[in-house]
């Protein structure tokens, strides 16, 4: 019976059929499932909803309700989980789109693709300023800052944020991973990112490479 | 030549350009610059979008120092003064940053569909206002109610002045704001009802709901407007008899474009070669996935914008439409002026004759997008290179 719903729950995420997934989700949790467990099983929906985007049947719009599902999947009673300060998961990112930029829906999709590899994801939100990623990154202790950027001047506040971090003398702390339409990978190595990547699923798994390196 | 000679000169080279069927004298030459206009003239962007006469100031400063052929945005773009007495919560101007930020909000949730399917104008008035004007159902006087008619004549005001001006004393003809355009039901909803998340969830939750709405606007607004199209006439200052916008297609998949999109539009792209008019599709993003839908439209009656896509891979696509782009916001404020100049030429003699305007891709906003002797220069250009 769990093993057809668990299929139930892939196939669900899959084809974006949010209540079928929440119905899927609480009868796994009625039977004792645990939220690790139900968590990796979002993440094959969510593999899914990637590879129908790669085929073209899924495009942005479908990207952005997948994120919404998995978001409120994970703010469900039993399967809400929030991290200690200073505890490890995959890896802490901050994320956060540049100082200027207001643009959100590519940040919130690499967000929720991280969650999915089962980063610790903290969100700075928009139009975040180079010393609120400093003060923030002092705070919190990330392994990764990840900006996000689909104008022009979000590339000199990139730059600014790169810039600040080193004042702080935390550049070698912390690995910087850019994006967004602004971005390219020549512009990402002019400013000082470590990495730039186009795609929200490459970006994963940099990052994963990123920790990997580190540890 | 005088100012109108030179806005017939200029009002030919576009519909040249735009029928392809003959070579036009030269280049057409369109002005995508926004907010950017505020700051080459010298305003804090705070000044000029508070007071009508900066603003109409700096857009004749503009014209008169480059010379363009057509300014997309030929007004006011971003009239937030008109609704700012009773609230208003989607702008935000920093003058510091040289930004001014428009949040992506929606005035009304998935629960408000029945209203807006049942009573469209009590819907407005009793959702949209109260949720675009925040302070709308509070303690809202009379006398500030009245000051957003006020705001909202100076705003006509202040458009028909740009406009009459641009022509009169710019031989310039009308842009974006003051030529015929109507908005399809979908694109509405994705811009001024429900946002870009809005939109995204209702077509997967609630489609039905959503479609209706679509159709209902559809109905009110784009089909009477496109009847009209075939009696009206063109306006002496026109550039083009119609503008369209292609906003909401970038976050749709085939099947959405198919089903919430491409009915509607197709409907206005028929009226406007059914009334053999000129239109100018202002679309952002990339539309390359829809261009195997353009393919058949007749030659001659269409101009897209390009952004996001290569330009010259348009012209081959799509060699029955006009392509309007070309030049990169990263040349213009990043490149020297040779390089710029060089790669206008380029654009020119590549793509140049029947089929081309050169334009910039972005929306130039900000400082940083253009050094304004790049501009000089390439504006200089276009008009002396035949
Ligand atoms: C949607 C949109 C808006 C929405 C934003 C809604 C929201 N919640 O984000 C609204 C309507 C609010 C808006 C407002 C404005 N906008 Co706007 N907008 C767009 C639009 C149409 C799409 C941007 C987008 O979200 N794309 C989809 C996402 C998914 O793409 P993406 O961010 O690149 O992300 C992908 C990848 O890059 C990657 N990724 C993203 N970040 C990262 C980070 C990392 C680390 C990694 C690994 C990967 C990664 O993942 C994503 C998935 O593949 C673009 C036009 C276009 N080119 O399509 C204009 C555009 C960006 N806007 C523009 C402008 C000018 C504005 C405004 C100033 C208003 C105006 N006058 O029109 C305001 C103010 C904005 C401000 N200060 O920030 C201009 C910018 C021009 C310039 N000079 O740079 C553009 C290019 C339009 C144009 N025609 O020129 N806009």
């Amino acid at each position: 019976m769990i093993e057809k719903v668990t299929d139930q729950l892939i196939r669900a995420l899959g084809e974006l059929d949010e209540t079928q997934v929440i119905i899927c989700v609480k009868t796994l949790l009625e039977n004792g499932v645990d939220r690790f467990c139900i968590q990796s099983l979002l993440n094959e929906g969510m593999k899914r909803v990637g590879a129908l985007y790669e085929t073209g049947e899924y495009f942005i719009a479908d990207l952005i309700v997948s994120g919404m599902i998995y978001k409120n999947v994970l703010e469900l009673p039993r399967m809400r989980y929030v991290p200690k300060l200073g505890e490890r998961v995959a890896g802490r990112v901050l994320v956060g789109t540049a100082e200027g930029d207001v643009h959100d829906i590519g940040k919130d999709l690499l967000k929720s693709v991280l969650s999915a590899n089962g980063f610790d994801v903290y969100d700075l939100g928009t139009d975040v300023p180079p010393k609120t990623f400093v003060s923030e990154s002092t705070r919190l202790q990330p392994d990764i800052i990840a900006i996000s950027g689909v104008m022009t001047v979000a590339v000199s506040a990139m730059a600014r944020t790169i810039q600040a971090l080193s004042d702080a003398n935390l550049r070698d702390r912390v690995k910087v991973i850019v994006g967004g339409m602004c971005m390219s990978e020549e512009l990402s190595r002019e400013i000082g990112a470590d990495a730039y990547s186009p795609d929200p699923l490459e970006g994963v798994a940099v990052c994963k490479n990123f920790l990997l390196k580190t540890s | 030549m005088n100012n109108e000679e030179l806005l017939a000169y200029r009002q030919q080279i576009i519909e040249d350009a735009i029928r392809m069927k003959k070579k036009p004298d030269r280049t057409p030459h369109f002005a995508n610059y926004w907010t950017w206009k505020i700051l080459d003239s010298g305003y804090k962007l705070s000044e000029a979008l508070y007071d009508w006469d900066k603003l109409e100031d700096s857009t004749i400063k503009f014209q008169k120092k480059y010379g363009f052929d057509m300014l997309v945005d030929d007004g006011v773009r971003d009239p937030m003064q008109v609704i700012e007495p009773i609230g208003q919560s989607s702008y935000e101007v920093d003058d510091e940053k040289e930004i001014m930020n428009i949040r992506d909000v929606s005035f009304m949730s998935p629960d408000d569909y029945d209203l807006f399917l049942k009573d469209y104008p009590r819907f407005l008035w009793e959702v949209v206002l109260p949720n675009k004007a925040n302070r709308f159902n509070s303690d809202l006087t009379l006398e500030q109610f009245g000051e957003v008619f006020n705001r909202f004549n100076g705003y006509a005001k202040c458009t028909q002045n740009i406009v009459s001006r641009l022509n009169t004393e710019c031989g310039t003809p009308a842009g974006m704001l003051s030529t015929q355009s109507t908005i399809p039901g979908y694109e509405q909803l994705f811009n001024f009802y429900r946002g870009i998340k809005g939109t995204a969830s209702d077509m997967r939750r609630i489609p039905d709901k959503f479609k209706a709405a679509c159709d209902l606007l559809d109905e009110m607004q784009l089909y009477p407007a496109l009847e009209q199209l075939k009696t009206s006439t063109r306006r002496a200052n026109a550039s083009v008899d119609f503008i369209g916008l292609m906003l909401g297609h970038t976050i749709l998949s085939i099947k959405q474009w198919e089903a919430f999109y491409w009915p509607s539009f197709k409907r206005m792209l028929d009226a406007v070669v059914a009334a053999d008019k000129t239109c100018y599709i202002f679309s952002e993003g990339s539309t390359k996935r829809f261009w195997s839908y353009f393919k058949d439209l007749p030659k001659g009656h269409f101009a897209f914008h390009v952004e996001q896509d290569d330009i010259f891979e348009f012209k081959k696509e799509l060699p029955n439409c006009c392509a309007v782009g070309g030049m990169h916001a990263s040349l213009l404020g990043g490149g020297t002026k040779e390089q710029c100049v060089s790669y206008a030429k380029h654009l020119i003699d590549e793509l140049g004759g029947e089929g081309f305007i050169l334009s910039q891709d972005k929306m130039i906003s900000y400082r940083n997008d253009t050094n304004p002797e790049n501009l000089k220069a390439v504006c200089d250009f276009v008009r002396e290179y035949r």
